[in-house]
């Protein structure tokens, strides 16, 4: 019996694996980044400190950032619910910041900081990512390729070399059936043999190339994204985000200065109870489908009964939080997969009658008369058939846009009489103007929908895969019954029904979907921490020069700032 | 008898008294069919939906035909009524029968039933509902109903036959309740929960509860059709009307009597 074997079936004490422990987290602005640090500050309050990498701007430090998002972000509401408020002198005693960007080397932490860091880190955990399905090559080879060597570079020179890497798993590319947790350096999704090296350099030469030969930074980009697309294609993956995702897996893997584990979640979606249930954050994979099925357009381009695999966050956030205790205790896997298909089936169908069933009540209870009258009725169906076959959301585009344009060119000195336009003429132009601006909206809303299942399309019609999520369910049945309730792997009894309906709906309704009309998402409440959080920077070594200060009344001076300029004083990372 | 229900015993002696209600006709005037119409009107394809209400509608039809004595048997009426959503997912089937429990059924549930069942409570019955609709229906009327009223502690109800993607083949498992109850059936229902149905008392709206009522102890007419309240009187069973003057039976055998509420009209 090897000793991963003998380790596997001893106990995994998770809170005492992490006791006292120090880790190095990317990606904390994010959406999975949040609810991971929220659930060990909460649930494993044991751990020694927790040091959040934040990309700072000229106008917002990484401290102030960070700070701002434990005083504001409804992601880490649970953790000022618990602490009130003396979650500051809680975060002062388990949290730091320290300013950087996995785009730049060492994750462009100061090299002195980092060997200062160092020192006492025990792990790395590589959440940052770009999340865009087709992100221009240069962003996404500098993010999720060049930012996960950054984030090895960095775990190599910390006391426990070891780096837990969140990638996908939908690295497994272009496949149906089941897909086990494999990772093999230098294999394709559609088994051709490369060199990861050369493949990254070759990119990284082809972007070049590109951005020479146009001139223009628009077309640049388009072409990038165009043939950086057709040459992940050509080794199995349908787009640049699991191609480079995956890339940065297979380099990361190669590497023997650090100890890797790779958490390979699914699709990321509302959480289920942490920080609280329904939470969500930007607009995922779902959303847009969901939004899709509450319109008069019924005929889904979804496979009935392929996987949609669904993971609420916080399951996720569970799942990871296992690895580590294993990747801490030296008995981790290579690869855990994050996933539900496998225990506990979901379908596009199932998702498709689900939301048409929320919507139906709720447009049985709408004051507006079409909803009430006519969407109610039109509950959607799925039409097995690829969003690229599909006539009828191309053809309401052009619908849409045509009505706009009678709209615009509506001029009441042209098209009313005299008689009409004298008494009228003010209140039916600004009608007309107001429809044209809804009519428009509704365009290019509609253009962004086929546009989404076109990107979607290998995940929601041509594929159908099935993940093996064995490594994270093992790990689970080690961890004693008490801490199984806080980090266990959760998804096989999951209650699609009651989730999606009453946790997950509702959720995309009040925390993404607005994002895709233009709205803002509000914020929590003011509240103010009573304590500075810690930034690491050069000086600190100079006791005059310690991390400045960052008080009250320094936030409130930079929100009344971002109020004034309009900009958002929390943008997030992709993951 | 196919059941879906809330609690069971399991003692083999029967020692229990119960009060039987029916769902359809007793604690709603609305039969089984007019849930199975809510069901198919509701189809996500139009095609199932305009099907489906002909056949439910057909059903109900031929349920008026067979309680003139047309020699239609309830079951099948039943079972036509359901047939209409085949193909229906048990997602869908659960949730719009829900959503006929809340807003169709708690809604116009008989006060004077509701307070019969309060009653029945009170004395320590055993409550059990006999639902020709199917489970998801009279679960969630059950369990809507027990927000704000009284519960039950047996709920019998038909069932949709799933296949192997969990959508409804349009068939009932086998034994269908029917609207004529099977004495076999409630015999062994009975025993399952050991329920002694001498002293147990039942409730009827029409001609086809004839059979439940002669079963049980202390039989009640509510609101009956013409043919049940003859009976009725003929054998002297309680007559529970909403809003007509309460017809006092004799009582010559000296059986107890339902113990009805202030606020239903005996």
């Amino acid at each position: 019996m090897s000793p991963f074997e003998r380790s596997q079936k001893s106990p995994l004490p998770i809170r005492e694996t992490l006791r006292g422990k120090h880790v190095l987290v990317t990606g904390f602005t994010g959406f999975l980044g949040k609810v991971l640090v929220s659930m060990l500050l909460e649930r494993a309050p044991e751990i020694g400190r927790i040091t959040l990498l934040a990309r700072g701007k000229k106008t917002q430090p990484a401290a102030k950032r960070v700070r701002h998002l434990f005083e504001r972000s409804p992601g880490l509401r649970n953790l000022r619910e618990i602490h009130g408020e003396g979650l500051g002198s809680f975060l002062a005693s388990r949290v730091d910041v320290v300013a950087g960007d996995v785009r730049d080397p060492l994750c462009g932490i100061d090299p002195r900081v980092v060997d200062r860091l160092g020192a006492s880190i025990d792990c790395v955990i590589h959440v940052a990512g770009l999340t865009d399905f087709e992100p221009d090559p240069l962003e996404g080879v500098a993010v999720n390729v060049r930012g996960a060597l950054h984030a090895a570079d960095l775990a190599a020179r910390t006391r426990g070399r070891r780096l837990l890497h969140v990638s996908t798993s939908f690295v497994a590319g272009n496949v149906s059936g089941p897909v086990p947790e494999l990772l093999e350096p230098g294999l394709s999704a559609n088994g051709t043999r490369f060199s990861p090296r050369d493949e990254l350099a070759s990119m990284e030469s082809l972007c070049d190339a590109t951005s020479k030969r146009f001139p223009d930074p628009v077309e640049a980009k388009k072409a990038r994204i165009e043939r950086g697309t057709l040459r992940a294609q050509a080794l199995g993956w349908p787009n640049l985000y699991t191609y480079t995702k995956a890339l940065g897996e297979h380099l990361v893997a190669m590497r023997g200065d650090v100890e890797s584990t790779f958490v390979r979640p699914s699709i990321v979606e509302c959480a289920r109870e942490l920080p609280f249930r329904g939470w969500n954050e930007g607009v995922n994979t779902s959303g847009p489908l969901v939004w899709l099925v509450g319109t008069v357009h019924r005929r889904m381009p979804f496979a009935e009964d392929h996987c949609f695999d669904v993971v609420p966050v916080d399951s996720v956030a569970r799942g990871t939080i296992v690895a580590l205790a294993e990747l801490m205790r030296g008995e981790h896997a290579r690869v855990y997969q994050l996933a539900s298909g496998d225990t506990n089936r979901f379908t596009f169908g199932r998702a498709v009658d689900l939301t048409s069933l929320v919507r139906r009540r709720e447009y049985a209870r709408s004051d507006d008369a079409f909803e009430r009258l006519v969407l109610r009725h039109l509950d959607s169906v799925v039409h097995d058939r690829a969003a690229d076959q599909d006539p009828w959301l191309p053809a309401a585009k052009k619908l849409t846009r045509g009505v706009r344009d009678l709209f615009s060119a509506f001029k009441a000195e042209h098209h009313l009489p005299s008689a009409v336009r004298e008494r009228f003429g003010t209140e039916i132009t600004k009608f007309a103007q107001r429809q044209a601006k809804e009519w428009g909206s509704a365009s290019r809303t509609i253009g962004q929908v086929v546009e989404m299942l076109r990107m979607f399309q290998p995940f929601v019609f041509d594929n159908d895969i099935e993940l093996e999520t064995h490594n994270v369910r093992r790990a689970s049945e080690r961890v004693g019954a008490e801490e199984r309730a806080l980090f266990g792997w959760d998804l096989a009894s999951l209650d699609w029904r009651d989730y999606w309906m009453n946790v997950h709906i509702p959720g995309l309704d009040k925390w993404s979907l607005p994002l895709m009309h233009g709205e803002r998402i509000p914020e929590d409440p003011v509240f103010s921490l009573d304590t500075d959080l810690l930034e690491h920077t050069t000086r600190e070594d100079d006791p005059s020069e310690r991390p400045r200060a960052l008080r009250a009344t320094d936030l409130r001076a930079h929100e009344a700032k971002h109020e004034r300029s309009g900009e958002s004083a929390a943008p997030n990372d992709a993951e | 008898m196919a059941s879906g229900h809330t609690s069971s015993p399991g003692a083999s002696c029967p020692t229990r008294r119960a009060a039987f209600f029916r769902l359809e006709g007793v604690m709603h005037p609305a039969g089984a069919w007019a849930g199975a119409a809510y069901l198919a009107s509701n189809a996500a394809s139009m095609r199932t939906r305009l099907l489906g209400l002909g056949g439910a509608a057909f059903s109900g039809a031929l349920r008026g035909v067979s309680l003139a004595g047309a020699g239609i048997a309830g079951a099948q009426t039943t079972k036509l009524a359901y047939s209409t959503i085949a193909g229906f997912s048990r997602d869908r089937v659960e949730v719009l029968g829900e959503d006929y429990a809340r807003d169709v059924l708690v809604p116009e549930a008989r006060d004077e039933a509701v307070r019969l069942v309060e009653g029945a409570r009170r004395d320590g019955l055993v409550t059990v509902l006999l639902a020709e609709s199917i489970a998801p229906i009279a679960d969630a009327f059950v369990r809507l109903l027990a927000k704000d009223g009284p519960t039950f502690d047996v709920v019998v109800a038909n069932q949709l036959e799933l296949d192997d993607r969990q959508r409804a083949t349009g068939s009932l498992l086998s034994p269908i309740i029917s609207p004529e109850i099977d004495p076999k059936r409630l015999r062994e229902l009975a025993s399952l929960h050991a329920i002694d149905l001498t002293t147990s008392r039942a409730y009827g709206r029409s001609r086809a509860d004839l059979v439940l009522l002669g079963l049980v102890g202390q039989p009640c007419a509510i609101e009956p059709d013409r043919e049940l309240a003859r009976v009725a009187r003929d054998l002297d069973w309680p007559i529970v009307r909403a809003r007509t003057p309460y017809e006092v039976p004799a009582n010559p055998d000296g059986r107890e009597l339902p113990d009805h509420d202030e606020g239903a009209s005996l």
